[in-house]
Parts: structure tokens; C-alpha cells; sequence
């Protein structure tokens, strides 16, 4: 029988073999072009007009019919169920579109879905290069320093805590500029630990950082897990090093490193020090055995089923855990040796108002009643943590918690980002070093200097970038 | 029977189509059916009388009874375990082999009302049937060429076909997305059907070619001696014969169609009333923060049923085409 | 039929440009939505691109970064380990259970058969999800080693270097035995009955059988089934992602998990380009080396 590709061989006119040739040149003629050329450069002014004060009804009514375009994280969902039931009442003109991806599909698709010539008015972006970045390189958002002036959100945050949002109009460099992006939800990692487990055990629910890990060292020595870990994700230890880190580093300093500032580096005494504990942990057995093979998911599910006694996870684990150990589940992030709450955090997931949105009033107002205390009791009632708890009902005790340290974190500007936005690769890179780190292939020294060989690079092609942008103009 | 597939014929014999002919092809040349001959070694072509060789020794078929038995229970076990989680009750947070106290359907109520599963199923099967019909009626003629035909560029087409047997096409979605966005198909049932068709087809040639050129020589050249065009030797020779061939092709399309994500992902990137199954599954698997292992579980099975129901059923035609070929003897 | 009809098609036998014609219709979509796309790509390959602002030609700068990263050839030399999880054990498995099924009357074939299918229908994604939960440290796979007390050997098959590599290439063996399968009973319904009698009647066992007999018949279905299997080895990212993201550390990195990140996480689309392109050489390069061996062993 005749091999499927067998032929050509021997005996057959070999005419128009240039005919494949020319195929291919037609083809190429199709596809040839810069790519990316043709793109929609950034306008001027501000798309909309400027925002002087808080968008009312009257002026959103001044439009008449809108229909106003969302397109966020599935996890949005039931707050935004809520919360546009409200808003379509205040702003009977306005009917809202609402659509949801899962978020690894949401991610992918987000930047391209932007550039498109009808792009929805409202959306999610994400922290770092990856996302807001390109979003902002590409001229696609709106700038909402007016609207943040307007609505007063820069009171509401006068440490730094809206500089993850702000960016150089290249999209090259975060932590300065104009601000892009708002949130609703204030997410960060914490301990949550298990209730009944603490007091078989003896052990006090801590306050300090002392005080937790000595309750780490006495489950130890009753032979329980002290801390449940699942890192087949790569990112559930990457949170360990920041909890831990941010008890020993200034808040300003590790956002600095995350922010690209020159002269700063992530082999500081105090990064040594934290990843030499985190390291210690695993040495003691604190965090079990198997860990690298067991995903974040699974590892929430083991924690509920009463596998470990302490769980450092984000604070958006909250109804899982909550579901499963009701009562039983305690949260919270111990205070550093000077009292102060300090928490590897951030905003959740931003906002960002299209810079092609024909709806920019009925945008501005959204995000306005979202960051109001009707979008912080609508995000309560779904069960997740707003930024503005003061008269906010949290559903039940650990969203109580919640809500309390949060407040503190705020109050205090204790967020201190995530590594994996220091550059678009930090991700992959802290993740799979820290595995390396846990299981002793990597030494503490080699650890950092591996992060720190990751962001020096991508920082210095950002500056070529920049640098071939200016001597282009 | 249509003429086109072949598939849809019952027993498939030159016979039962030369009844079918049509008072204008009345003249056409009648195609015998096979001759009876002793095949070349390697080059087979009749089906075997019956499906199996019946005198194995007794011990060789509890031998193999037991590894099939062995081999489906790996095959089988991870399913049972999504099925078991699914079963659970809502909220339950089972993971691995555990066997719910109760059967408990809300987490399939659930997936099937949050995953819009009505209209992703719905949108699937429109297209995987789509897919499928449009892949064969190129694919065929195009392996037909290939298996029989002696033309220039042969092997360099063969070879360019290969290529898209193993591109990675997470490199290509990107400026494909750029090209259906300029030919303004984005967020179309087009761009849902027309690049897997294009993907499909070089899986489907050098599977027919494959079964072409297994085809003895001497029934082709039979029917030309008889005067059958190459498009009569096509139909009334090659298709007939090739019933096994097509369904297990179908169902192979069938399944990747049904099952391709990344595609419907980037291609449809705002229009959610295209959601087909593997994006409304996506939305619980993909979901890292209120993921829920029951909930996950029972979308993947609503996923994966009808796929396993379209290949039951072309079993049983897989099965019947390969009685037919017994029957013709 | 008069004399000149006949003649007519006699003549346009005789001629090899029909072909095209039964080519036409499948290139016209092929040319469109593979073989173009495919281009761009390659065309991208030579810039730095975000997939959105304007491109900067680099030339062949993204190839050389990709020759000379030393993450991308370990994970080159895992896709190798793959090939032989992905492909070889699949396509062996596959050709000895349609052995089985031909050669003996098998009561409830179609169920078996049915059964069998089942590792193709899952959604690779939870695929994934359901050999996590197997490999788990305190999941089914250890519970069974504890029970016939080879405690020693439990461990968490994915989380531990030594083991991650092999236990996620034995997800992937799963996944394609179905495939194999599938293809080569379609194949074995062509394995005219003769060829057994006459094996049998030289006194031929099951394994001289199989190897002389089964093995032989198969070949056309045994390259395809390699070339799909050795694609989706060289190839494979979801069931990669879903169960190590390529940990521990970089154990079970792949390229196109490489590939991946730069498409969708950093947007680096020609790096991601380039990944691409040098992945479908070397896949053609490896198919081409399999046709080539099953041609001279045909010959």
C-alpha cells in the first residue's frame, strides 16, 4: 500500500513548480505590513469631556437612551447583578450590559477585545505590564484623574495606594502618572486558621506576628500541619514570601522594586531574611509535604476538611472557607513588632472607562455609585470585601474580620503589592524560583539574585523602549 | 443515499447504488463489486467476514478479556471521579475518589443554569455538525487526488498539508483573530466553522488518502477499463467502501470540533450568544478565585456526554458498514 | 455513449490536472485560514510586538534570543521525554489492544470500545484536574501503594522533581491511547481474515501474529497516529498548565508553555511567534524523520 506521503517521486511533469512559489508571494503581499500598523492612536483630550463633579441622573438623562457596555471577571458577577439593578433604578435612561469571563479566558482576550473598533465602556484591566499596561500603551483607556478629583476618591486614598493604578502615558513605568483605573474591592493575603483546631491545640487566635508564629511551632509539636499550602499554581508560595516580607520591609521600599525605581534591588537584607524563614518553614516541616503537587484549590479544600491549622491565602478565600467551616473559620493578618497591619495586597481587579466609549457620563457614574457605600453594601451582600467598610453590614463573622483588617491595612496604607507586577515575566520567574527555594535547589542568595536578573532585564528593555520612542518623535 | 459521503447509505454496495441511477446516467458503465481475489500482503481491502477470528484458545480470550477489562478501568477511573464529585452535595468541596452519601443533582442544575448550557450546546453542535459536514465534502475529493492521482507538486502539497497537521496555533490565533477582524468575521459562526474546517482538513486527506491508496489498484483500474469516469470510480468504487473509514473520521472531527477552545476563545471575543460548550465550562475551570470542584465537575460532564453519545452512535454505523462488507461476499 | 464521449474521458484521464480540481475547494480554505495566518505569523516572528502598537523590526533577533535561553532547551529536552510518553507508549498500547480486539471474539466489543473512547471526550482542562486529584499526596495512587505496603513509595507525584516529569507524560499516554485506538480499529476492519489463517496455518503464536500480521497492516493508520501523537507531545500545554504551570521549579516546563506566557501573560507576540514557528520546523522535522524510518521498513 501506497505510504501516505509518498509522492512527487520520479516521473511526474515538474512543471509549475513556480506556481507554488507564487502562491506564496500572493500570500505574503496579503500579510506583509508593520504589525500593529493602522492601530488607533490615543486622542488629545479626554474622551467625554472633563469630569467636574459627580455625574447626577440629570446629566446622564441628558443623553437619553444609553445602553452602557460592561465587560468584567466572572467573579464580578453577583456584585454586579446587584449593583446594576441599583443603578438602572437611579438612572432609568441607562440599561446596562453586563458579560463575564472566566478569568484565565478573560485575561487572554482582554487586550484585543479593547482595540477593536466597539470596545465595551467599562472594564476590567489588571495591575502591571501585562494588562493595564498594554491597555494604556495603546491609548485605549480614558484618564480618570478628573473624575477621581471629582468624586473625591483621592481623599478617600491619600497614601499611595492609588499609585498601582497610575501610569507614564508610554505604559512603560507604574506608580506615577495619571490615574487609569479604579477599584471597589480591597483584596489581600491573610492567615486564615481553623478554630476548633486552635483551641484543641491551646493556641490563641494571634494578633501579632510573634504570637503567630509561635502557633506555628506549637501545632508543629502536637503534630499537626501548621500551614496548608497548595503551590502546584506556582503563586500561593510567591503570597507566603510577601506575607512574611511585609513584616520585615518597609511598605515604601517593596513597592519601589515593584514600581521599577532605579537603584533598588531584591536582594535587600530584609527580602534575605524573609526568604531564608519561608525557607526555614519548609525546613521544619510547616508546610508539610507535597505541596508543589497539590493545587491552590485543592489545598482551600483540605483546609475546610480540617487538614492544617493555619491557611496564609487571599482574603477573597473568604466563602469557600466561610462555607464549608462556618463559624469555625477565624481571618486575619498579624501586626508587625511596631503594631502596624502590613499585607502583600492590593486593589482587586480595576475599572477602566474605554477611551472609544460614546457613554462616558453613564461610565463615570457607574463607577461613581460603585465606589459609593450602595456598591460597598452590594459587594458585601455577594460576599466579597469593598474598599469603604464604614457602615457596611458584612454577612457573617469572617467577613466581619475581614472587613475590620482591611480597614486597618487601608488606614495605614499597608498594601504592598504583588512581586509578579515588577516585570511581565515575574510571574513564571518568582514562581517557579520560590519551588526551587522551598525544596533547597536553590540557595537564598542564587533565589534573589534570580528574581533580580529578571526584572533588571525586562526594565532595561523598557528603557530601550522608551528611549527608541523619544528619538522616534 | 447521497451521493456526496456515502455515509449515509445502509449497506453501501455498488448495487444499491447503481439502483439509485438516474434515468439520464442510465448509459453509466456498471460497476461490479469487489473481485474476489487474494490480496497483496500489506494491502488488504475487504473487511473480514466476521469481526473477529473465532478460534482463539479459551485461555488467550480470558487473557484478553482481562487487559480490556484492566485497560478500560484506567480509561475509566478518572472520569468516575469527576462524576462522583459531581454527584455530591452543593458546596461539599470533594475532591479525589469520594463517594458521595447521597446523589445529589443541584451541582448539574447549577452548571447548566450559570453556564448558559442550553445555548452553548446548542451553539456547539451547529457548529461541530457544520465542521464535520464541510471537512468531508473537501476532504475526500482532496485524498482521493492524493491516493490516486499523479500530478507535479504532489509531494510539496503533501508536505504543506502536513504543516497544518502540526502547527501550534497559539502562535497563529493571534494575526488569525487580526485577519477575521479585517474580513470583519469576528464574532461570527464563520469564525467559529471556517478556520477549524481549514485545520480539520489536513487531518481529513491524509486520512482518506491513507484508505484510498489501501484500496486495491486492480478495482480502480476495473472501472476505468469499464469507462467510469474518475468522479463515477470516486462514487461507485471508493465511497461505498469507505463507510468505516468516514465515520471514524467523522467522530474524530466531531470530537476535536466539539472540544476546541482556544479558537472559539480568541475568535469570539464579544458576542456571548456564540458561546459553545468548552467556553461555558471554561467559565467554571478558568475561574481561579470561586471555583467550586462539584459545579466544575458537572459542567465537564455535560460537556463531554454528547460527544461520547455521537461516537456511540457512529459506533453502531461503524459497526454496520463493517456487517454490509460481510454481507457483500 | 457515443465514440467521442468515450474518448473524451479516456483523454481526461489521462491528464493530471483534475487533480487540482478535487484539491481546489479544500486549499481555497486551507490557503485562507492555515497557510495564511501561518505566514503572518512568521512574518511577526521578526518583530518586537505587543499584539497591539506598532511592531519594531528586529530581524532575526527573537530566533537567536530563542536558540540561546537556556529554559527554553530544558524544556525542549522535556518535550523529548513527552515524545516517548505522548507517543510511543500511546501508539504501542493502542496497536495491542486492537490486537486483542481482532483476534479473539471479544463479548460486548462495542462497549469496550465505547469505554476506551472516554480518555479522548474530557476536556483536557479537567483531564488535568481529575490526575491532580490521583497523584494527590494523600490521593488513590498512594492509598493504593500504602495498601500493599510500598509505603516508601508514596510521595506527591507532581509536587517532587524527580517524579513530576514522568507523572504528567503518563496523563498524556492516557489521553492518546483512546486516540490511537480508534484509529487503528478503523484500520484492523480492512485486515482481510486470510492473513490470520494463513498465519496460523504456519503455526504462527500471538505475538509472531501480531508482529507479521497487525503491525504491517497498520502502518499507514501507525503514521498518522504518530504524527498526531508526536504533535501533541511537542506541542502540549493545557494538561502541562493545568497540573504544574511547569514546576517544580522548571521541571515540567515546556516550549509551549514558553510560548503561551509570551502570547497571552506578557504579550510578547513575536517571541511568542517565533516559539511557534521553530516548533512546527521541528515538528515536520520530526514527522519527516518517522515517514522516512516506517518508508524504509515498508520497503
Amino acid at each position: 500500500m501506497g505510504w501516505w506521503l509518498r509522492g512527487g517521486r520520479g516521473g511526474e511533469p515538474r512543471r509549475g513548480v513556480g506556481v507554488l512559489a507564487a502562491l506564496g508571494c500572493v500570500l505574503a503581499l496579503g500579510a506583509c505590513s508593520v504589525p500593529g500598523a493602522g492601530g488607533a492612536a490615543a486622542g488629545q483630550e479626554l474622551p467625554g469631556g472633563r469630569i467636574l463633579r459627580p455625574v447626577g441622573p440629570e446629566r446622564v438623562a441628558e443623553h437619553g437612551r444609553t445602553t452602557l457596555r460592561v465587560l468584567a471577571d466572572s467573579g464580578e458577577r453577583e456584585f454586579l447583578k446587584r449593583l446594576v439593578a441599583r443603578f438602572e433604578k437611579k438612572y432609568p435612561n441607562v440599561r446596562v450590559e453586563v458579560e463575564t469571563k472566566a478569568s484565565t479566558d478573560f485575561f487572554k482576550t482582554i487586550v484585543t477585545t479593547m482595540s477593536g473598533e466597539h470596545p465595551p465602556d467599562l472594564v476590567q484591566g489588571n495591575q502591571g505590564y501585562g494588562v493595564d499596561g498594554q491597555l494604556v500603551r495603546a491609548g485605549l483607556l480614558r484618564p480618570l484623574d478628573d473624575v477621581s478629583h471629582a468624586y473625591g476618591w483621592d481623599l478617600d486614598h491619600p497614601g499611595g495606594t492609588t499609585d498601582q493604578l497610575r501610569w507614564t502615558p508610554d505604559g512603560t513605568l507604574f506608580g506615577s502618572g495619571s490615574l487609569y483605573g479604579i477599584s471597589q474591592s480591597n483584596e489581600y493575603i491573610g492567615v486564615f486558621y481553623n478554630r476548633s483546631k486552635l483551641s484543641e491545640l491551646g493556641i490563641r487566635p494571634p494578633h501579632s506576628w510573634a504570637e503567630f508564629t509561635a502557633g506555628l511551632r506549637k501545632a508543629k509539636e502536637a503534630g499537626e500541619l501548621p500551614l496548608q499550602l497548595g503551590n502546584a499554581d506556582q503563586y500561593p508560595a510567591e503570597q507566603l514570601l510577601g506575607t512574611i516580607q511585609a513584616q520585615k520591609v518597609p511598605v515604601n521600599e517593596s513597592r519601589a522594586w515593584i514600581n521599577g525605581v532605579p537603584g533598588t534591588t531584591f536582594a535587600t537584607a530584609g527580602n534575605r531574611e524573609a526568604a531564608r524563614e519561608l525557607r526555614g518553614w519548609a525546613r521544619k516541616g510547616y508546610l508539610g509535604t507535597g505541596y508543589n503537587g497539590v493545587s491552590a484549590d485543592d489545598a482551600v479544600s483540605k483546609f475546610t476538611a480540617g487538614k492544617g491549622v493555619f491557611m496564609i491565602a487571599g482574603s477573597w478565600n473568604a466563602p469557600a472557607v466561610g462555607g464549608k467551616l462556618g463559624d469555625d473559620a477565624g481571618f486575619t493578618v498579624p501586626r508587625t513588632a511596631d503594631g502596624r497591619t502590613v499585607a502583600a495586597g492590593a486593589f482587586g481587579l480595576p475599572w477602566h472607562i474605554s477611551a472609544k466609549s460614546d457613554a462616558t457620563d453613564a461610565a463615570v457614574a457607574f463607577l461613581g455609585m460603585m465606589q459609593s457605600r450602595t456598591g460597598a453594601q452590594a459587594m458585601a451582600d455577594a460576599g466579597r470585601l469593598p474598599v469603604v467598610t464604614d457602615g457596611v453590614d458584612m454577612p457573617d463573622r469572617l467577613g466581619r474580620q475581614q472587613a475590620a483588617t482591611g480597614k486597618r491595612l487601608l488606614l495605614g496604607d499597608g498594601q504592598t503589592y504583588y512581586f509578579d507586577w515588577a516585570s511581565h515575566s515575574m510571574l513564571a520567574t518568582i514562581g517557579s524560583a520560590t519551588q526551587d527555594l522551598l525544596t533547597g535547589r536553590l540557595s537564598v542568595g542564587a533565589y534573589l539574585r534570580r528574581i533580580e536578573r529578571d526584572r533588571a532585564g525586562f526594565l532595561a528593555e523598557q528603557e530601550a523602549k522608551t528611549r527608541g520612542r523619544g528619538g522616534g518623535s | 443515499m447521497t451521493d456526496t459521503t456515502g455515509t449515509t447509505g445502509t449497506a453501501g454496495t455498488a448495487d444499491t447504488a447503481d439502483s439509485t441511477a438516474r434515468p439520464g446516467r442510465r448509459n453509466r458503465p456498471r460497476v461490479r463489486p469487489p473481485y474476489r481475489r487474494r490480496p497483496r500482503r500489506g494491502a488488504p481491502h475487504r473487511p473480514p467476514r466476521r469481526r473477529a477470528v473465532a478460534d482463539g484458545s479459551r485461555r488467550e480470550s480470558l487473557l484478553g478479556h482481562a487487559l480490556l477489562v484492566l485497560a478500560s478501568l484506567v480509561a475509566l477511573y478518572p472520569f468516575v471521579q469527576i462524576l462522583l464529585v459531581a454527584l455530591h452535595e452543593p458546596g461539599a468541596r470533594a475532591t479525589g475518589l469520594s463517594i458521595p452519601s447521597s446523589v445529589h443533582l443541584d451541582n448539574f442544575a447549577t452548571a447548566w443554569r450559570r453556564g448558559l448550557f442550553s445555548e452553548a450546546l446548542t451553539n456547539s453542535l451547529l457548529v461541530a455538525a457544520a465542521v464535520v459536514a464541510l471537512t468531508l465534502l473537501i476532504c475526500v475529493p482532496a485524498g482521493y487526488a492524493f491516493a490516486c492521482f499523479r500530478f507535479p507538486l504532489r509531494g510539496p502539497l503533501l508536505a504543506l498539508l502536513m504543516t497544518g497537521l502540526v502547527l501550534p496555533y497559539e502562535a497563529t490565533v493571534i494575526p488569525l483573530s487580526y485577519q477575521m477582524r479585517e474580513w470583519g468575521l469576528l464574532d461570527t459562526y464563520w469564525a467559529l466553522i471556517l478556520p477549524q474546517v481549514g485545520l480539520s482538513f489536513a487531518l481529513g486527506t491524509f486520512w482518506m488518502r491513507n484508505f484510498f491508496a489501501a484500496v486495491p489498484r486492480s478495482l480502480r483500474e476495473a472501472a476505468e477499463l469499464d469507462g467510469a469516469t474518475r468522479l463515477q470510480t470516486l462514487r461507485k468504487v471508493l465511497l461505498p467502501l469507505s463507510v468505516p473509514a468516514l465515520t471514524t473520521l467523522a467522530a474524530l472531527l466531531f470530537l476535536y470540533a466539539w472540544n476546541e477552545f482556544l479558537l472559539a476563545l480568541v475568535l469570539v471575543p464579544d458576542n456571548p450568544g456564540l458561546r459553545t460548550a468548552p467556553l461555558a465550562l471554561s467559565f467554571f475551570t478558568g475561574d481561579r478565585r470561586t471555583s467550586d470542584p462539584g459545579v466544575t465537575s458537572a459542567a465537564a460532564v455535560l460537556v463531554a456526554l454528547p460527544v461520547l453519545a455521537v461516537y456511540v452512535l457512529l459506533q453502531r454505523r461503524f459497526i454496520s458498514g463493517m456487517l454490509s462488507g460481510a454481507v457483500r461476499e | 455513449m457515443t465514440a467521442s464521449r468515450a474518448r473524451l474521458r479516456a483523454w481526461a484521464r489521462r491528464q493530471y490536472w483534475p487533480a487540482y480540481l478535487y484539491l481546489l475547494p479544500g486549499a481555497v480554505v486551507y490557503v485562507l485560514f492555515v497557510l495564511r495566518p501561518l505566514l503572518m505569523t512568521a512574518w511577526i516572528s521578526l518583530f518586537d510586538w505587543d499584539g497591539l502598537t506598532l511592531g519594531t523590526w528586529v530581524g532575526p533577533d527573537n530566533y537567536t534570543a530563542l536558540l540561546t535561553d537556556p529554559r527554553l532547551r530544558e524544556a525542549l529536552l522535556h518535550s523529548l521525554v513527552f515524545l516517548f510518553f505522548y507517543a510511543l507508549v500511546p501508539v504501542a498500547a493502542g496497536l495491542v489492544l486492537t490486537a486483542l480486539m481482532v483476534r479473539v471474539r471479544i463479548r460486548g466489543l462495542g462497549v469496550f470500545r465505547a469505554l476506551l473512547f472516554v480518555p479522548q471526550v474530557l476536556s483536557t482542562v479537567v483531564v488535568a484536574v481529575s490526575w491532580r486529584w490521583i497523584y494527590d499526596p494523600d490521593g488513590p495512587l498512594n492509598g493504593l501503594l500504602r495498601a500493599v505496603g510500598l509505603d516508601a513509595l508514596a510521595r506527591s507525584w507532581l509536587g517532587d522533581n524527580a517524579t513530576a516529569l514522568p507523572a504528567v507524560g503518563l496523563i498524556g499516554s492516557w489521553v492518546m491511547c483512546g486516540l490511537c485506538l480508534v484509529l487503528f480499529l478503523a484500520g484492523a476492519l480492512r485486515i482481510p481474515r486470510e492473513l490470520f489463517e494463513a498465519a496460523r496455518l504456519d503455526g504462527a503464536g500471538p505475538v509472531r501474529e501480531f508482529r507479521t500480521v497487525i503491525v504491517p497492516a497498520l502502518r499507514g493508520e501507525t503514521g498518522l497516529a504518530l504524527v498526531l501523537t508526536v504533535t501533541q507531545a511537542l506541542r502540549n500545554f493545557d494538561i502541562v498548565w493545568n497540573t504544574t504551570a511547569g514546576g517544580p521549579g522548571h521541571s515540567t516546563t515546556v516550549p509551549s508553555v514558553f510560548l503561551y506566557q509570551d502570547a497571552f501573560v506578557s504579550r510578547e507576540v513575536g517571541d511568542a511567534a517565533a516559539i511557534g514557528i521553530a516548533l512546527t520546523l521541528l515538528t515536520l522535522t520530526v514527522c519527516g524523520l518517522i515517514t522516512r524510518v516506517l518508508r524504509e521498513r515498508e520497503g
